[in-house]
């Protein structure tokens, strides 16, 4: 991040220095490759999709209508509350997950990595759907809530609001534990064997100690769970059932049902900006942590 | 200021698995002194300190402060100090913000924990320093907040592992001496871990030397340099030259006349330890700047090998037929050498001590 080396042209630089800014140059001409695919594939689709979402008769109807009527504006206010939601809910879980493995765990730790990362390997649609096969009306939940007599009837688990929480919660929490985990990682034990020594019970020198150390790991995997849940919209398509739609949701029907390109345009740029929101809320938190 | 207490360890002991990181160690400190544990990496000493804090719970034994049972109480509870060799101060948190933090636990108010923190930053020469963050501080300005931090508090022990480890030659020989003033001043009881000798000799009142999981010598540092009860502790204290001899006659007060594996066989006086008898196999060390060349009654001959100026001394490399090592000598004086290159050596009266063949291997 630091970039300390000036670009000075001091004519008698010592050695290292020049030979550090003949690797600099090669570094630069390495990356063109990588530079020319990122601009075809990347930039330039997503220069056209503004254009596109800009049409040249009313050029800002699109946005209009997304950010002017009720029932847009509630998507939008959506798209922003259900990853916020999930980031919480995954936090929630996975701190502890974390802080267990990293401080308790011991050599169990890679096997939880492990676990951890294991599912990420199969596809999400798999995993999204194994809940409407476990949460449907005829799914095992329902078939051991029954058994154990805690309901009489089938009780409709898919398509509510809660099953789609439950499914995002279910594939993006393993980022929040990994992100936690590896700041809590790099905290020096004896930081909080210190504030031992200096009074602080347990609870004190989780409160004031591991938890501000640990607010970059936070930060890192609130911001990742936000943008990867608001980019999806598998668990809504499959576990909503109507209930809960986002822009990436509509984007997908305004694309494959209503075939409305420039209003699906439009739609990406705002979750584009979104996005790019949360990226520079991160980078302001590792700038002042001075990464 | 608070009473000055003693600190007792009785039996205390240390396994994990099957390596004793610290064999049964009773060790008493008294009130307001200053105790150096010295001794090689892996020797227990940092085991023994957390033991002290609490961290580890001893395997055995108990650990007393101030005639309290302290064993079984939780680190936060024991009323200690401690600095660690990083010094580890809060990095999310300014110079006085660490400082305070003791206090804070203790629930003292904002205006005396702000009082307190100057007092304190005034002891340790940092005045004004309160908002300053940590990790723009050198390494000694550390050393010295991470001191204050451990000392606002009043603590009744202070334990000091390797705190000066990270710092320059320079300014951790003014660091020994400023923690050595500052710590008489207050009559803090002070444990302080180091692997230098050096410094155990500066800064403590009394050393206990440690070997493999446990202390084979407590002493006054003159003591300890000058006394050692064995091999081990000889050379870890210094230079040394060791030599083979063989006991001839005992003398009535405590020496020994002790033949020395040396050429022509010299006889010399060295004071005894128990156990000792007629005909018995030692070993004699004497220290380099014992030893005195080319002066009256000399002992036996040597070749210098090579010299070096070490600023205050002059370093000499002896050869001696027959020998297997080299035998160091310290002068003050540069040395007239002759033609042959060999040189006279004399041995110190009252200066050099002895003990068994195996001892301390
Ligand atoms: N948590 C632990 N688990 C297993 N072995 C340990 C543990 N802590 C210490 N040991 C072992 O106990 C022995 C003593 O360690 P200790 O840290 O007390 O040494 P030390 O004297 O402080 O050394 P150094 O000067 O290198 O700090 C070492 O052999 C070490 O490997
Ligand atoms: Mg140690």
């Amino acid at each position: 991040m630091s970039d300390e080396t000036c670009p000075g042209v001091a004519p008698e630089e010592p050695a290292a220095f020049r030979r550090e800014r003949s690797f600099r140059l090669a570094s630069v001409s390495w990356a063109m490759p990588a530079l020319i695919f990122l601009l075809i594939f990347l930039v330039l689709p997503l220069l056209a999709n503004i254009a596109r979402s800009l049409p040249l008769e009313d050029p800002f109807q699109h946005y209009a209508r997304l950010l002017g009527d009720a029932y847009y504006l509630g998507i939008v206010r959506q798209t922003i509350k259900v990853p916020a939601l999930t980031a919480v809910a995954c936090l929630i879980i996975g701190y502890p997950v974390a802080y267990f493995m990293v401080r308790h765990a011991g050599r169990w730790n890679a096997l939880i990595v492990f676990l951890l990362i294991a599912p990420l390997l199969t596809s999400t649609i798999m995993r999204t759907f194994g809940w409407t096969v476990l949460l449907g009306r005829r799914g095992l939940v329902n078939a051991w809530m029954s058994d154990f007599g805690m309901i009489d009837k089938a009780v409709n688990m898919v398509n509510t609001e809660w099953a789609v929480y439950l499914g995002l919660v279910h594939v993006l929490s393993p980022f929040m534990v990994l992100s936690v985990s590896s700041v809590l990682q790099g905290i020096d034990r004896r930081l909080e064997e210190s504030a031992q020594i200096l009074g602080a019970g347990r609870l004190r020198v989780f409160l004031t100690i591991t938890l501000p150390l640990s607010l970059d790991g936070i930060a890192t995997g609130c911001i990742l769970v936000f943008v990867l849940a608001s980019g999806s919209f598998l668990s809504m398509l499959l576990l909503g059932g109507g209930k809960v739609t986002t822009l990436s949701l509509l984007i997908y029907q305004q694309f494959t049902l209503t075939q409305d390109i420039g209003f699906a345009a439009a739609m990406g740029n705002v979750l584009l900006l979104l996005s790019l929101i949360c990226m520079a809320i991160q980078l302001r938190f590792l700038r002042r942590r001075g990464v | 200021m608070m009473e000055s207490v003693p600190l007792t360890l009785r039996g205390i002991a240390k396994r994990y698995g099957t390596a004793h990181a610290l064999k049964p160690t009773s060790l008493d400190i008294e009130a307001g002194e200053m105790l150096a544990l010295l001794g090689p990496s892996g020797c227990g000493k940092t085991t023994m300190l957390r033991i002290i804090a609490g961290f580890t719970a001893p395997d055995t034994g108990q650990v007393l402060i101030g005639n309290i049972d302290v064993t079984d109480l939780a680190p936060n509870r024991r009323g200690l100090g401690m600095v660690f060799q990083s010094y580890s101060l809060f990095p999310h948190m300014t110079v006085g913000e660490n400082i305070a933090y003791g206090l804070k636990m203790r629930g003292i108010n904002a205006a005396e924990r702000a009082h307190k923190v100057r007092d304190m930053l005034d002891l340790v020469r940092l005045p004004g320093f309160e908002d300053r963050q940590v990790n723009h501080l050198s390494g000694g300005q550390q050393q010295r907040v991470a001191l204050a931090r451990s000392l606002v508090t009043d603590p009744k022990v202070l334990l000091l592992d390797e705190p000066l480890g990270a710092l320059d030659r320079q300014l951790r020989e003014n660091m020994q001496f400023e923690l050595r003033a500052m710590q008489k001043r207050l009559g803090i009881t002070t444990i302080i871990v180091t692997h230098d000798q050096e410094e155990a000799l500066t800064v403590s009142d009394r050393i206990a030397v440690m070997q493999n999981g446990e202390i084979v010598q407590t002493g006054a540092p003159t003591e300890i340099y000058e006394r050692p009860r064995n091999r081990f502790v000889s050379e870890f204290l210094g230079t040394v030259n060791i030599f083979d001899g063989d006991l001839v006659a005992s003398h009535p007060d405590d020496c020994w006349s002790v033949r020395l594996a040396l050429p022509g066989a010299p006889v010399v006086k060295v004071a005894g330890s128990q156990g000792l008898s007629v005909s018995k196999s030692v070993r004699v060390a004497v220290r380099p700047e014992r030893l005195r060349l080319n002066g009256s009654n000399e002992t036996f001959r040597a070749c210098i090998r090579s010299s070096v100026f070490r600023g205050s001394y002059h370093a000499y490399e002896l050869d001696i037929a027959g020998i297997g090592g080299p035998v160091y000598v310290h002068s003050n004086e540069p040395v007239e050498v002759g033609d042959d290159g060999m040189v006279g050596v004399a041995w110190p009266q009252g200066h050099a001590v002895m003990f068994g063949r195996d001892d301390g291997r």
